[in-house]
């Protein structure tokens, strides 16, 4: 028994025990990628032709890029929901739905998270 | 001139005495300065340093439920407790202790084992959305009438943008009304000029719009609720003076 022991202790000194921890599958969302793509081929062509004409904070397509990085599909409604919000009279909201706040580039804009409206 | 014999002389050495040493101990002139200036954490270590300087002395409970109060005003009521906890229970401090276990969410425990107060009872069921149980202990003004989020649902299914007209939001019902309606109205005109490129197209983008305008009316309907209920709560707890409180 001794014996045993004592060989076992050698053992476990002169081996060094690697555990081998399985590597996370970072999973590939093709919708994700797909949509994401699409938002920033707008932002690089068309939303830099326009100007900023959006009137929350963030965009609607950061707001769209956010949103659907966070939720999935149904971050894809809340981008189209706040398409649909997205217009002239949002500012009639002003301090009662959307605070609002000053950005460093835009001026003053409604500020609407994705998170408001999970 | 007033002459003092050797006896009066010694009296008022004893009583001045005293009043001369320890009359920094109980100075809090800075401690309420930094409290009106808005300083309250360093207000805070102020006190604890009268509190040291005084414990010997003075009857101290009347700074430790001053740090308590200050500690409650910044948010910290595991402090507040801490220090309302070394004092012994009367009903000032029974009511104090009571808020701080309110606000740390442990409502049960405040309106059984401390608060004695309607007012405080009542506030209690007002910050857990229980108004008509408040009223019962207080009087409150009627609680706002709330949307109800599966009507604005079902009204956006049947006309689209009407979810958001029930919730308040007129123009954005009006808006997402023109959007869906044109939307689908182009798909139909190509559709019947035998362009089916372009009415799949306009197909697919009015499905999508009628699609995010039923979720947006169903959210609209919850945040109106949600605004609703902090207005109102918002202004009772003013009418009823809580932050008197703190």
């Amino acid at each position: 028994m001794v014996a045993q022991l004592i060989i076992l202790s050698l053992f476990l000194n002169t081996t060094q025990i690697y555990i081998v921890k399985p590597k996370k599958e970072t999973q590939f969302r093709e919708d994700k990628f797909i949509i994401n793509m699409g938002i920033k081929l707008y932002q690089n062509t068309i939303s830099k032709q326009q100007g900023e004409v959006c009137v929350f904070e963030p965009s609607c397509s950061h707001f769209a890029q956010q949103a659907v990085s966070k939720y999935g599909l149904k971050g894809v409604l809340m981008a189209i929901d706040r398409l649909e919000r997205c217009n002239g009279t949002a500012w009639r909201y002003a301090n009662r739905y959307y605070p609002v706040v000053e950005t460093r580039n835009r001026g003053y804009k409604l500020n609407d998270l994705p998170e408001w409206y999970e | 001139m007033i002459c003092l014999n050797g006896m009066n002389k010694i009296l008022i050495f004893l009583i001045m005495t005293p009043v001369f040493c320890f009359s920094n101990a109980l100075d809090n002139t800075f401690a309420h300065y930094l409290e009106n200036e808005g300083e309250i954490e360093s207000s805070i270590i102020e006190y604890k340093r009268l509190l040291i300087d005084s414990s010997q002395i003075y009857n101290t409970d009347g700074i430790h439920i001053k740090i308590s109060r200050l500690n409650m005003r910044i948010g910290n009521y595991k402090d507040a407790l801490y220090e309302l906890n070394k004092l012994e229970n009367n009903d000032k401090i029974n009511n104090l202790k009571g808020i701080s276990y309110m606000m740390l969410g442990d409502m049960e425990r405040a309106r059984n084992d401390y608060f004695r107060n309607d007012t405080l009872i009542g506030i209690s069921y007002i910050l857990e959305n229980r108004f008509n149980r408040a009223g019962k202990y207080i009087d409150i003004s009627n609680p706002p009438k709330l949307k109800n989020p599966y009507l604005g649902l079902t009204l956006s299914i049947i006309i689209p943008g009407m979810g958001r007209v029930y919730a308040g939001r007129t123009f954005d019902g009006i808006y997402s009304f023109m959007l869906i309606g044109s939307s689908a109205l182009s798909s139909y005109l190509y559709f019947r000029d035998n362009n089916r490129v372009f009415g799949y197209t306009y197909g697919v983008i009015s499905a999508l719009l009628y699609m995010g305008n039923l979720y947006g009316s169903y959210k609209a309907c919850k945040i109106y609720n949600n605004y609703s209920i902090d207005v109102y709560k918002n202004n009772e707890l003013i009418k009823l003076k809580f932050s008197k409180w703190f």
